[in-house]
């Protein structure tokens, strides 16, 4: 594929709101995870809350769009310029030339959800749920898109992807199309998934959530801690002079997407939606596995996911590439962690960063992969400093990330990001 | 513009329970009488699946199993496009109900039937397609922006691909927020103009664009034009009508802040 540029992106997570306090967390490997505090819910487990979302309040035009998962969405858009290089894009293409592509499981339900909880103890009638229930603008996963297209004013196309937990890695494949053929000149890409009733309850009764804080890899993990956040990106193609930013330009290399054809809720036992997902992001990119520096795992932290991904990626990848999970920094985004995780791949291209494997003690003996642990990770970092052409087959080097993302439904998607165009410099796997 | 050819056709339509059926009806050959929609349970599905679908999943299957028997389309080798207005609003009051009540009683199965991908991960099971899938919604203008995604998808990955767009009556108190009259679902399968990626001849051609400021598409009969506004899929119905009369025209179709046109022309077994 033509690789297209991340030009301007945001984050806001339970790590952090915002791209600098994202990367503090990253660095000085600081949990946004907590003890279960969100609203009535009884259930004992940790979530990945972001702060003050309920008290964000979105301007008058856009009232009707107000809540909880658009008000993170604007949080996040305030942020990190994200809103200033839009309309930069604006002015250099047209309004109509940008095309929005968002990713959500639950976009806002939450407020349907709260709204069926007072028909039951209040009113016989339906005429407040009616009143309080806003379809179009809050519940329908569009509302989104729509909420972001209306924000900028922009007039190009608009789409919601919903794959349950792949679904904001797969924008990315379908904006990179769109911009292929001509339907627009730039997009902006990116999930919001805010905690809501229905997936706390909803993964509890599937057993899949952990009491404890989320351990992925762990021998003793026990599943998942929930979490919310928004990612955006604006995604362009490479312009034809290099920039003088002095942080390095991250591209998207390559996008690969499959189906388990297995079970609803269970991955592929051995992994085969998986490793097509891997192959065909592999292929695209024109890279081969050995060239990929670290892998961003979907590693929720569920005995068979994380099970599943050991052996997918042993089967695609050498033996030695490191890889790990960031979810013990934000909990499960959902539909929001494939873009999440796009930004966290770009952020440890940009800052030499391999995140170690937050809050895991012990590496679940039968895996295979590397799983990097924090103690590892310092050893790593320590010997940063010495950042020049020489060191490019160095295990500090980092250029080339794949990460992926595997959803309920058996849908799977895998993107690769790298800080380099030129495969002949690419790292060869010299690790000593 | 983008040029695509479609091959097969379903439809679950109320009082069209078929495409054979509503070829003949949409274009005058047949009168057509409203009637509450009728589908045939899916084949595809072993019994203990078939068992845990929910309506909304079984609506989108059962468009999908009329497509392949009359197809002979290998399903294992095209992509996949499914696209609701409201997904399933009926796994949504069921799951709401359970948390309005003492212990949020939330049944597993319902959860995982609950995500807007759900008729896609049945389908990928019963069909053993490990090809990509996408699962998208663009509110009321579904429609127009799932034959774009599937123009898109089809070009740039010259392949194959399936769509189907589905969309059941919600039940209260959602309907009367959402007012669909009608369960409605059809399957399109679409493939590259000018590559015979599918072993079937084509019905038509569409060639596909973006465009602005045109009047939308609607249906000149009466009871059509009520069908086509009784539920956000049913606005697949100039299409249809064209493709049935076998008319080349030009679709207008809202697709949010753009329109799409689709020029339907070629059609099989008609001299040009």
């Amino acid at each position: 594929m033509q690789a297209l540029v991340l030009s301007s992106f945001t984050l806001t997570t339970a790590a952090g709101c915002g791209n600098a306090e994202n990367i503090a967390s990253l660095r000085h490997r600081k949990t946004g995870l907590r003890p279960n505090n969100f609203l009535d819910i009884e259930l004992e487990t940790w979530i990945g809350r972001v702060a003050d979302v309920e008290q964000c309040s979105l301007p008058n035009t856009l009232k009707n769009y107000q809540c909880r998962n658009n008000q993170l969405a604007y949080m996040a858009l305030q942020n990190d310029n994200f809103s200033i290089q839009v309309e930069q894009a604006k002015k250099k293409y047209n309004p109509s030339r940008i095309g929005v592509f968002m990713g959500t499981s639950t976009s806002g339900i939450l407020s349907t959800e709260l709204a069926y909880q007072k028909i039951n103890t209040t009113i016989e009638n339906n005429v407040n749920f009616q009143k309080s229930v806003f379809f179009k603008e809050q519940h329908n996963s569009f509302a989104l898109a729509d909420f972001v297209q209306q924000y900028f004013q922009l007039t190009g196309p608009a789409q919601v992807i919903s794959t349950a937990c792949s679904s904001s890695a797969k924008v990315f494949a379908s904006a990179s199309q769109y911009i292929k053929l001509g339907l627009c000149d730039a997009a902006i890409v990116g999930g919001v998934d805010s905690l809501c009733l229905t997936t706390l309850y909803g993964f509890n009764s599937l057993e899949l959530v952990a009491k404890d804080i989320c351990r992925p890899a762990d021998q003793n993990r026990q599943g998942l801690s929930i979490g919310e956040a928004a990612a955006f990106v604006l995604l362009e193609k490479p312009p034809a002079e290099t920039s003088s930013n002095s942080e390095r330009t991250i591209y998207l290399r390559g996008y690969g997407e499959s189906s388990d054809a297995y079970h609803m809720s269970t991955p592929h036992p051995e992994g085969l939606g998986a490793i097509k997902a891997m192959q065909c992001a592999l292929s695209q990119a024109q890279l081969k596995s050995e060239q990929v520096d670290y892998i961003n795992l979907h590693g929720t932290a569920t005995a068979i996911n994380d099970q599943v991904e050991d052996i997918a990626i042993q089967k695609v990848f050498p033996q030695h590439t490191p890889c790990s999970s960031t979810k013990g920094w934000t909990g499960h985004t959902l539909g929001a962690a494939g873009a999440v995780e796009a930004i966290y791949s770009a952020f440890c291209i940009q800052n030499t960063i391999y995140p170690p494997s937050l809050n895991t003690q012990h590496i679940d003996r039968q895996f295979s992969s590397h799983i990097i642990l924090a103690d590892e990770q310092t050893s790593i970092l320590s010997n940063q400093g010495s950042h020049n052409s020489n060191t490019k087959t160095s295990t500090k080097e980092l250029h080339t990330i794949a990460s992926n993302s595997f959803g309920f439904g058996g849908n799977n998607c895998c993107l690769i990001f790298s800080d380099s165009l030129d495969n002949s410099k690419q790292h060869s796997g010299d690790r000593t | 513009m983008i040029h695509l050819s479609i091959n097969a056709i379903a439809m679950v339509a109320p009082g069209m329970p078929n495409w054979a059926q509503a070829q003949q009806m949409l274009s005058g050959k047949q009168s057509y009488h409203h009637a509450p929609t009728t589908k045939k349970l899916t084949t595809f599905l072993p019994a203990n699946e078939a068992r845990r679908c929910s309506r909304t999943i079984s609506l989108a299957l059962s468009s999908i199993t009329q497509l392949l028997e009359n197809s002979n389309v290998n399903e294992q080798e095209i992509r996949y496009i499914f696209s609701s207005c409201n997904g399933d609003l009926s796994i949504f009051h069921h799951i709401s109900t359970a948390l309005s009540q003492t212990g949020r009683p939330v049944s597993p199965t319902k959860f995982h039937n609950s995500v807007h991908n759900a008729p896609a991960g049945y389908c990928a099971i019963a069909l053993g397609a490990q090809t990509p899938s996408t699962s998208i919604t663009a509110y009321q203008d579904s429609v127009a922006n799932a034959l774009l995604e599937a123009a898109v998808q089809v070009a740039s990955q010259k392949q194959a691909c399936l769509l189907t767009g589905y969309d059941e009556i919600p039940p209260e108190p959602l309907l009367s927020l959402f007012p669909i009259a009608d369960d409605f679902a059809y399957s399109l399968l679409i493939s590259p103009a000018h590559k015979a990626h599918v072993q079937e001849p084509a019905l038509c051609r569409l060639s596909i664009a973006i465009t602005q400021g045109q009047k939308t598409s609607t249906m000149d009969k009466q009871a059509f034009e009520k069908l086509r506004t009784a539920n956000p899929q049913a606005k697949i119905l100039p299409l249809l009508e064209a493709i049935a009369k076998q008319e080349e025209k030009t679709i207008i179709l809202n697709d949010n802040q753009q329109q799409i046109a689709i020029h339907v022309s070629e059609f099989l077994g008609k001299n040009p």
